[in-house]
């Protein structure tokens, strides 16, 4: 997958997507094998992004319904197969001894005489893609009076025969006692209403408790006095980095409740960040006068938005533009705990203030929307990842500061990440920021 | 995703450079794409996505013009495209007064359906109804139908008064002179007399070329109209039903894997393309089966219990598999016949598969867990390939960086056969089992079936980005690659395996998942596709965007590719592919999952 396909799809376009599922009929006619194409009748051409396929006689009515996975919602889909009776069925669930042969008799090769054909089955554990199908194995017979002689080749090579099975029955069979015994399927036959699966309505806003175990550079910024400050001098406490306009009343509203509820701030406006802004930062200034507001305030530029939204996009897949308003909740270090994209209300902001004082392993639980736990110890970040996703930006004079400034030398991911900027600067002709890097790297070698 | 941009807020104003500069970035992709992805197939264009090396981006720009490169087709199959979509949605509303401007005025058209049809399949509860090759060519077959006429016959046999659904999607186009001429797969749901109906047709369309292309004629090349005898579909979406209380629970399963990219970091393995697949298989002992779903990075593993009422409760946690690892894949197979299910889990992101015991049906325990190597885990599939009474195992490993080249791309990490040494040790064999070779490739799935009927094992590969393996069990513990001499080497985009001896002649054949491209299929049946290059890469290249691939056995061994006869190439994006006889009639039928992302933004790469 090429990068910036990735890149468009990660802001939100499609890709081959709302496709529907398809299903071919086998007419049964050996001279005319073309399939009919029943995706739309049959009803199972769902428009998902379908992965995952598994069959299985989930209400043991006699015929297949299917489970499908899909990378998009509902992840799952479970499809009721309503054929109607006529056509007949035996399904057979085999035990193999154990011994010389798997308990799951997976390998075993059924012969079904049906009519004047004999049809092949084989017992399979995993098949078509990312799935496994009943280990049950089904037959449909057609509009047969009843099966004829069936055949197990055991994998060992051994072979048991059974006879007068009933059609529309169940049976299990183990291997080596001649016995093909009924299956009696639960009495309690489930009857499932049609319903479409909702979707939660959602309020637009996101939070996401991040580990990001990578400070923010000290983004300087202009305040209303025409003062460079720096997002640094700020740190002595947590703090709430929160991007506004004069423009967004859900940001107004969001600062007023910050205000009166006293919690830390830097608000940054990106009114007349540029020329197109239909808004000057004096808007902003007026607006904070007549409200009143005293936190700490003053200009998002460019470079300050290029910096959060490439912080943003290493930490997440999306890489929507961040919006207005957009909070960040920052420790003292200067590491990103939290990130709200659309307002947030101040109980939530003081509430995820506790988080900071966690454990790291406690901290990474938070930062995941459901309990569970890991195999393996998930990776985190570290801050030459920032240095080299800036890079993979293009922002090589941002990356060269972060890493001079963040990542000492020597500390994991230093040389990677020096070595790639290097040869990025070398194709770009940066012969500038060479010199830096040579600079940068001698202080490895102190001596 | 377009939920959580909606309303409340508004997105920061960029400069007018920079958003002219992201508009003009957004449509050169836009239009680069599909050419983009074909000049891939000529191994012109590094696609290596590895995040070691920073990536260059020039040779995409050298390839975004398509007048230049001889790609103007793809402008015109898109204008014809929006033109057809626009009397697709005149068929279903019926609004036909006025003949769009894109008509040309003295615009005909043959006949909509040939007569007579001929039924072909009549088994409860589809008819299938196709041209007779007795059907006469001669009558009727002039273009005499005006455009109001051709809405109005392919309206005329269904009810009017549900809506019906008609759809179009373009694969082949032809420069002519002044013209161009499309062909189309156009079909149509509806119900008549109460029945759901569809028809599934090919059209060949003739256009002007102009600044707006105009429609000359139509001629429908292929038809076929299958009848549900019943008034409801065959299936019904139950999902809500079953799953009720774990819908009601939180929002695990109405959150698609795009609605996690901004929720949660994707350094816990959250991916963009969702390959996280589903089990069936009785986890508690109690006689049904239970499903188990695999989910992202940072997401737990779900394993639904089957309740006696066919609702499912979720018990990964209390068993044990509430794993937050990226997973992609599960099985569950009796790995030390004890007669309970135990589970091997494939961890996508860091190659790995883990063992896990089931013990007393109520826990699973990690018994085994393979080193971390560079890979996707994917597919997995169980057999006892030795004969020793113990169940074996194949883990399909998928590259992580580029494949390279990309139509037989051998450089991607080998798969792993692993053996069932007793005691939950588990040894990879793979080098000393014969199956090292061709096997550096993009695996997506494989499944065993004892093909030759000789008693023991084989095991079919599909392979992404080139060929596939068929590996034929020697008895002796070795493999032999013999899918060149089967036939089914099938160089395309392989992405599932499933065997069947669906014309019962006693011989499994083999259906493969691949991928279906309009814009493959467009750009490279014509001419000046590849015009230095010889038939063989061209039939390649038309091979990469064919789509599914049925093999049929035959009566001396090998197979035959019979997927164009069989009529089901058209498979989509496809995944799981899989043989199902969903009517139990005996014979099996065709199930194909497919679609690769679907994301809130109309608009399609």
């Amino acid at each position: 997958m090429n990068l910036r396909m990735n890149r468009l799809i990660s802001s939100g376009d499609s890709f081959s997507g709302n496709e529907r599922n398809c299903l071919y009929l086998n007419v049964g006619n050996p001279d005319q094998i073309r399939f009919a194409n029943i995706s739309a009748v049959s009803g199972f051409d769902f428009p998902d992004d379908g992965r995952g396929l598994a069959s299985t006689d989930w209400d043991f009515d006699g015929d297949l319904d299917f489970w499908i996975s899909n990378r998009n919602a509902p992840r799952i889909r479970f499809l009721r197969n309503d054929l109607p009776e006529g056509n007949r069925f035996l399904q057979v669930k085999l035990n193999g001894n154990g011994t010389t042969c798997n308990r799951d008799a997976i390998g075993a090769r059924l012969e079904l005489d049906v009519g004047d054909t004999t049809l092949l089955k084989t017992v399979i554990a995993g098949d078509s893609f990312l799935a496994q199908s009943s280990k049950w194995v089904h037959f449909g017979l057609g509009p047969v009076d009843g099966p004829g002689e069936l055949r197990v080749r055991w994998p060992d090579g051994t072979l048991e025969t059974f006879k007068a099975l009933k059609p529309n029955s169940r049976y299990q069979i183990t291997q080596g006692e001649n016995v093909a015994a009924v299956w009696p399927p639960p009495q309690q036959s489930p009857v499932f209403e049609h319903r479409e699966v909702e979707r939660p309505s959602r309020s637009g806003a996101i939070r996401a408790v991040v580990k990001s175990n990578m400070p923010l550079p000290r983004l300087e910024y202009i305040d209303f006095e025409g003062r460079k400050r720096s997002l640094r001098e700020h740190l002595r406490q947590p703090i709430v980095l929160n991007l506004w306009a004069s423009w967004c009343t859900p940001c107004v509203v969001e600062l007023s409740e910050f205000q009166q509820e006293a919690i830390p701030v830097l608000a940054l406006t990106v009114d007349g960040i540029n020329a197109e802004s239909p808004t000057t930062h004096e808007d902003a200034k007026k607006l904070l006068e007549s409200r009143g507001f005293e936190f700490p305030a003053g200009l998002a530029s460019e470079s300050i938005m290029i910096w959060l939204q490439a912080y943003h996009d290493l930490l997440f897949t999306d890489t929507q533009p961040l919006p207005v308003p957009t909070s960040f909740l920052i420790d003292t270090d200067g590491t990103v705990a939290a990130i709200y994209k659309g307002a947030v209300s101040s109980e939530r902001i003081k509430a995820d203030h506790t988080l900071l004082t966690n454990s790291p392993d406690k901290f990474r639980q938070q930062s995941l929307p459901f309990e569970g736990k890991w195999l393996a110890k998930p990776p985190d970040h570290k801050p030459a990842d920032f240095a080299y996703f800036l890079i993979l930006e293009d922002q090589l004079d941002m990356s060269l500061h972060y890493l001079s400034e963040f990542v000492p030398v020597g500390t994991r991911g230093f040389g990677i990440t020096i070595d790639a900027l290097e040869q990025k600067s070398h194709v770009s002709e940066r012969k500038d920021l060479l010199e830096r890097i040579r600079h940068l790297r001698s202080r490895s070698f102190p001596f | 995703m377009g939920n959580d941009t909606n309303g409340e807020f508004q997105p920061v104003v960029l400069s007018l450079k920079v958003r002219l500069l992201i508009i003009a970035a957004l449509l050169t992709l836009v239009v680069a794409v599909p050419f983009f992805f074909f000049c891939w197939l000529w191994g012109m264009v590094n696609v290596d996505v590895a995040e070691a090396v920073p990536v260059q981006q020039g040779p995409v720009l050298a390839i975004d013009d398509p007048s230049k490169d001889g790609w103007e087709t793809e402008v015109l199959s898109a204008q014809a495209l929006k033109q057809l979509k626009q009397i697709a949605r005149e068929v279903e509303s019926g609004l036909a007064e006025k003949q769009p401007s894109f008509v040309a005025p003295d615009f005909r058209s043959g006949p909509l359906r040939p007569a007579p049809l001929n039924v072909v399949y009549d088994k409860f509860p589809f008819m299938v109804e196709r041209e007779s090759s007795s059907s006469d060519k001669s009558n009727g077959h002039e273009e005499t139908r005006s455009y109001s006429e051709v809405i109005q016959e392919l309206r005329s046999p269904f009810s009017h008064e549900q809506a019906l659904r008609v759809s179009v999607k373009v694969f082949r186009i032809f420069l002519e002179e002044e013209t161009f001429v499309t062909r189309e797969f156009v079909s149509i749901l509806g119900t008549t007399d109460g029945h759901p109906v569809e028809e599934n047709a090919t059209w060949k369309t003739r256009w002007s070329i102009g600044k707006k292309p105009g429609l000359l004629s139509l001629q429908v090349e292929d038809f076929e109209r299958t009848t549900l005898k019943k008034t409801r579909p065959l299936f019904t979406d139950c999902t809500t039903a079953v799953l009720k209380k774990e819908l009601e629970k939180n929002n695990q399963l109405t959150n698609g894997v795009s609605d996690w990219w901004s929720r949660l970091q994707k350094i816990y393995g959250v991916g963009r393309n969702g390959q996280h697949g589903v089990a069936c298989a009785d986890v508690n002992g109690d006689g049904l089966d239970d499903v188990f779903l695999c989910h992202p990075g940072g997401v737990p593993n779900q394993l639904f219990i089957r309740q006696p009422d066919g609702t499912v409760v979720n018990r990964a946690k209390e068993v044990g598999v509430d794993w937050l690892d990226q997973t992609s894949s599960a099985l569950f197979v009796d790995l030390d016949n004890d007669g309970d299910q135990d589970l091997v889990m494939g961890i996508s992101g860091t190659g790995q598969n883990a063992v896990l015991e089931n013990v007393g049906n109520t826990r699973l325990e990690v018994r085994f867990l393979s080193e971390k190597i560079r890979g996707y885990t994917r597919s997995l599939s169980s057999a006892d390939f030795d004969n020793d009474g113990d169940l074996d195992f194949y883990q399909c490993l998928y590259g992580a960086t580029g494949p390279v080249p990309f139509h037989d791309a051998n450089n991607g990490p080998a798969n792993r056969l692993w053996r069932n040494d007793g005691d939950w040790k588990f040894t990879d064999i793979t080098e000393k089992a014969g199956m090292d070779v061709n096997n550096r490739r993009f695996s997506l799935a494989a499944a065993w079936e004892d093909f030759d009927n000789d008693g023991d094992q084989d095991l079919y590969v599909a392979n992404d980005f080139g060929r596939n393996n068929l590996f034929e069990n020697l008895g002796n513990g070795e493999f032999e690659d013999i899918a060149p001499e089967m036939r089914v080497e099938d160089s395309a985009g392989g992405m599932s395996v499933s065997f069947s001896d669906f014309d019962h002649d006693g011989k499994m054949d083999l259906y493969i998942g691949n991928m279906f491209s309009s814009a493959g299929n467009r750009i490279s049946f014509q001419e000046n596709f590849n015009p230095r290059g010889d038939q063989f890469s061209r039939s390649l290249f038309q091979r990469f965007a064919r789509g599914n691939t049925l093999f049929r056995a035959r009566p001396d061994g090998g197979f035959e590719d019979v997927s164009v006869d069989a009529g089901v190439t058209m498979g989509r994006w496809a995944w799981s592919s899989r043989f199902v006889d969903v009517n139990n009639d005996s014979f099996d039928d065709l199930c194909i999952a497919n679609g690769y992302i679907t994301n809130a933004r109309k608009h399609d790469l």
